[in-house]
Parts: C-alpha cells; sequence; structure tokens
C-alpha cells in the first residue's frame, strides 16, 4: 500500500515506507536514518535493528560519531555494511 | 523523521556550540544496552567509543546529563565525568575567578573609555604665541585635552570660528587622527609689511619707504630734514630722531614720530583679452540618487545618462547615523545642471577701462592703507591678437615714512643714500 502510494506520487521511499536510509561517505563514515535501535556494539562491529530485520557494519576503530533516535552517524575504517 | 540538515558531516552539531557537552568514561557490562535505551529516551549522546573492553567514552549534552546518569545507574554502569566544554563551563570557570572576570571586563571598557577621549591636542603651522592663543580658543570651543570624542564639535564649526577669531589666518584644518587633534592652521602671507603703520615710539629715524616727492610733513617728535616739493630717495632720513646735529652722530636721542606725505609714482601694466569665455547655466537640471561608502559612488547601472553635452555635478551626501556614531555610509544626490559656454566680445574701450580697473587695484594694495591715487594716466595700448596690453601710471599719495632704530657708532642702513 505504501509503496504503491510513493510509486504514485513519485516520492522516495526511504520517506514513506520507513525503511533506513544508509549513506555512506567513502569508507570512513555510515549514516542510516531511519533504524529502531542498537543491538550490539563493540569497536569491530556494530549492529543495528532496522525494519527489515537487522544490519551489521562491520570494521575497525568504530566510532558512534553521533546517535539520536533516528539517526545514526558511525565513523572509522568500514569493511563492509551487511543486512542480516 | 530526523531532519538531516542539522548535523554536519563529522556529526557536529553546529547549533549547540552555546550549550556546554560532558564527556564521560562509563564503566560496566551492559554498554550497549545502555545506548540502546538512552537514545530511545530521546538523549542525545555523541562521539561513542570504547576505549578498552568495559569502558567506552561518551559524549552527553548538560541538559540531558542527569537522565543520562540516572539510566547509568539503572544499568549499573558507573560514569566518571573527563572533561566539561562549552559555554555554560567556561562561564561558570570566570565567575569561579570573578576578580579576573571583572579585570578582563574593565580593561576593555577602559580602553574604550581612554579611546573615545582626547588626548592631545597638536596646532601646527604657526609660532609657539599664536600656538597659545588658538589653544586657548579651541578650549572655550570644547577642543581639549580629555573631552569626548563624541561632544567634539563639527571641524567645519571650529574651522569657522576660528577663522573669525584669528583674522590673520587664511585657513584652518582640523582633524581627528585616533585620540589625536590636529590643528593645521595657514596664516596669511603679507605682501608688504607697512610698516609706517607701526607706531614709531623709542629711538628712531623715520626714513623713506620709496622715491617720492615730499607733499605734507607731519613731524610730531624728531628733527625734519626734508621740506615740501624736496625729492627724496629710498632710505632717505625724513625726520631724524636726534636733536642739534643732523648727522645723528651727537646730540640727544628724542626718537621721531609723524608721518610724511609724499607722491609716489607708479608703473602698472596688465593684458586683457577680448574675447571672455565663461561657464553659464541653462537652468536645465536633473537629479538622481546613489548609495555611497566612504569616498565611492555605486551608480544604478541601469539608469540612463545626462543627456547634456556639458553639465555640472553637484553632490549631495546625506549619512546613515547610529545614535552619535556617524557611519560612512548613506546615500547621495546628485543634481546635473546643464550648462553651456558664452563667450563674449568686449568692445576695445570696454577691455580698456577693465584694464585699468585692475591695475589701479592692484597699485591700491600695494600703498599703504591711508595712501590715495592722485591721477591715472594711460601711457601705452597696444591691441594685438584680441588682447589689450595696458601700460599705466599712478600718482599716488601715501605715508612714506618708515621707522628705522637708531645705531650709535654704526652708520644705520640708507644712511649713504
Amino acid at each position: 500500500m505504501r509503496k504503491w502510494i510513493s510509486d504514485l506520487l513519485y516520492l522516495p521511499q526511504d520517506v514513506t515506507s520507513g525503511i533506513p536510509r544508509i549513506e555512506m561517505i567513502g569508507s570512513h563514515q555510515v549514516q542510516v536514518e531511519n533504524y529502531l535501535g542498537i543491538e550490539q556494539f563493540s569497536s569491530t562491529e556494530i549492529k543495528l535493528k532496522i525494519k527489515e530485520g537487522c544490519m551489521t557494519i562491520a570494521g575497525d576503530d568504530l566510532k558512534i560519531k553521533a546517535i539520536y533516535p533516528q539517526f545514526v552517524a558511525i565513523t572509522g575504517s568500514i569493511r563492509e555494511v551487511r543486512y542480516v | 523523521m530526523y531532519s538531516k540538515g542539522r548535523v554536519s558531516l563529522d556529526g557536529k552539531d553546529v547549533r549547540n556550540i552555546w550549550s556546554g557537552k560532558v564527556h564521560l568514561e562509563c564503566k560496566g557490562t551492559q554498554i550497549p544496552v545502555l545506548i540502546d535505551q538512552v537514545v530511545k529516551e530521546s538523549i542525545r549522546i555523541e562521539n561513542v567509543f570504547w576505549l578498552d573492553e568495559h569502558r567506552i567514552n561518551v559524549v552527553v549534552y548538560i541538559r540531558d546529563f542527569f537522565r543520562f546518569i540516572k539510566w547509568c545507574r539503572h544499568h549499573e554502569i558507573r560514569a566518571k565525568i573527563i572533561k566539561k566544554q562549552g559555554v555554560p563551563f567556561l562561564w561558570k570557570e570566570i565567575k569561579k575567578r570573578k576578580m579576573f572576570g571583572i579585570g578582563f571586563v574593565l580593561f576593555f571598557i577602559l580602553l574604550l573609555c581612554m579611546t573615545s577621549m582626547i588626548w592631545r591636542v597638536e596646532v601646527e603651522g604657526t609660532n609657539a604665541r599664536a600656538i597659545h592663543d588658538i589653544r586657548m580658543q579651541l578650549q572655550k570651543q570644547g577642543v581639549y585635552f580629555g573631552q569626548l570624542k563624541m561632544r567634539l564639535p563639527a571641524p567645519s564649526l571650529v574651522q569657522q570660528e576660528l577663522l573669525a577669531v584669528f583674522p590673520e589666518l587664511s585657513w584652518v584644518g582640523f582633524r581627528v587622527e585616533g585620540t589625536r587633534i590636529i590643528v593645521t592652521v595657514v596664516e596669511k602671507k603679507r605682501a608688504e609689511i607697512h610698516k609706517s603703520e607701526y607706531p614709531s615710539y623709542g629711538p628712531v629715524h623715520l626714513i623713506s619707504r620709496k622715491n617720492a616727492l615730499i607733499i605734507d610733513v607731519r613731524a610730531e617728535k624728531g628733527n625734519p630734514l626734508v621740506d615740501v616739493n624736496d625729492m627724496v630717495k629710498a632710505g632717505q632720513i625724513l625726520i631724524s630722531g636726534v636733536y642739534g646735529d643732523p648727522t645723528g652722530e651727537s646730540g640727544p636721542v628724542v626718537g621721531a614720530r609723524g608721518a610724511v606725505l609724499g607722491e609716489v609714482w607708479y608703473e602698472s601694466s596688465v593684458v586683457v583679452p577680448m574675447i571672455q569665455k565663461r561657464q553659464v547655466f541653462t537652468g536645465a537640471r536633473t537629479s538622481s540618487r546613489s548609495i555611497h561608502i566612504g569616498n565611492m559612488i555605486f551608480h544604478n547601472p541601469f539608469r540612463g545618462s545626462a543627456s547634456f553635452s556639458h553639465y555640472k555635478v553637484f553632490h549631495r551626501f546625506h549619512y546613515l547615523h547610529v545614535g552619535n556614531w556617524k557611519l560612512p555610509l548613506g546615500w547621495v544626490e546628485e543634481e546635473y545642471a546643464e550648462s553651456r559656454y558664452i563667450s563674449r566680445r568686449l568692445a576695445s574701450s570696454e577691455a580698456t577701462r577693465l584694464g585699468t580697473e585692475l591695475c589701479r587695484k592692484s597699485v591700491l594694495q600695494s600703498i599703504s592703507a591711508n595712501g590715495r591715487i592722485e591721477e591715472e594716466k594711460i601711457l601705452q595700448r597696444i591691441i594685438k591678437n584680441d588682447k589689450v596690453y595696458l601700460k599705466v601710471h599712478f600718482d599716488a599719495i601715501e605715508n612714506i615714512a618708515m621707522p628705522q632704530p637708531i645705531l650709535r657708532g654704526e652708520k644705520p642702513r640708507g644712511e649713504n643714500d
């Protein structure tokens, strides 16, 4: 239904359907909007709860630069971004 | 949804420089749970990273600090403050060192006060005595050491009044340079000092200023050596200040006083062009407004240019004021007045009249104040190349006496003549 409306109105899907919008700047920063929570946090792996389940960000020296209810910015040398 | 624009690339919230942040070190086992929890409570945290297995670094805003600590206790996590950062903490620090803070503020206030005062008034361009007089006058007008810059009179007013009070000044410049006031005066240069106009008291002879024919001798004191209808040369003694011996070598010195009127010949020449060109206004004028900053005028590039071939521009500047401060910008009204040149051809008689008038004026300037012109005669008149060349002779009657100190033992100047 939501997808149908967003297609109809040419709206980007992240605006309407609450699925995460992930923005990666080089390999040193990832910004995730519309995440639901943090499951796990270590300097090598961060697991975020999202609508469709879980996503993992793996790398070294990971830091949460800023974290707000619907936005998280992660820096460090990022190796992978994976959906689980 | 969280708006993205509020967070810059490195996660720093630009708008929050005024709110303080606390750097915390948290130690415990349930840290990810804590983070998840506080974020759900909409506590903003930043810069989260692991220091080692159990310790984590977190930055919390002050307004969320106590809520954060509450959640730490709830999850049995110990939090330690490492660093305080931001304006509120700085303010607290300043409060703690009150005297320092007061001193700091006082310093700026003092600096402001000092720089808004006049520290020195300099008068240049004249001798020490005149400088003193000018200083006194300036003080009366409110220009003195310690005066606030704000309360200084307008430069044009100072100039006007100084010129009115001291007629011997021809120009007065008034400028403020920082805390210094520089008054530059230019004294009138007198073409010739008429010494005869000075009261001649004391041991003096009266000598002749010019070659002349004596008309009248009015000796009040002294021994007149010349008579009416005598021809005298410049420097010749007219009234001796020494009684008895006319050579001045012996006898009691009484000094001379009086006036000797003589007829002096002057010759003056002048060239008068017969075609006279001058600019006159036709009366047509347009005006426009522009903005100016400092001395720069910014014209509207779309305005039509003045359609006059010859014109003169009059500027009227208006400045913006903030309180007592005049800002160096404002608007300017420009008035374009159309002008044209008209040339007038003078008749030769007219040009001659004009020329003699000029000559008479110049002669009157060079004779002493109580002199007069007795007779004038045009010696030569040549009309060539649309110009009138004139040479005019004047007979003037004036006081030719000039005091000269009596020098005993050596010959005074002019004794030989």
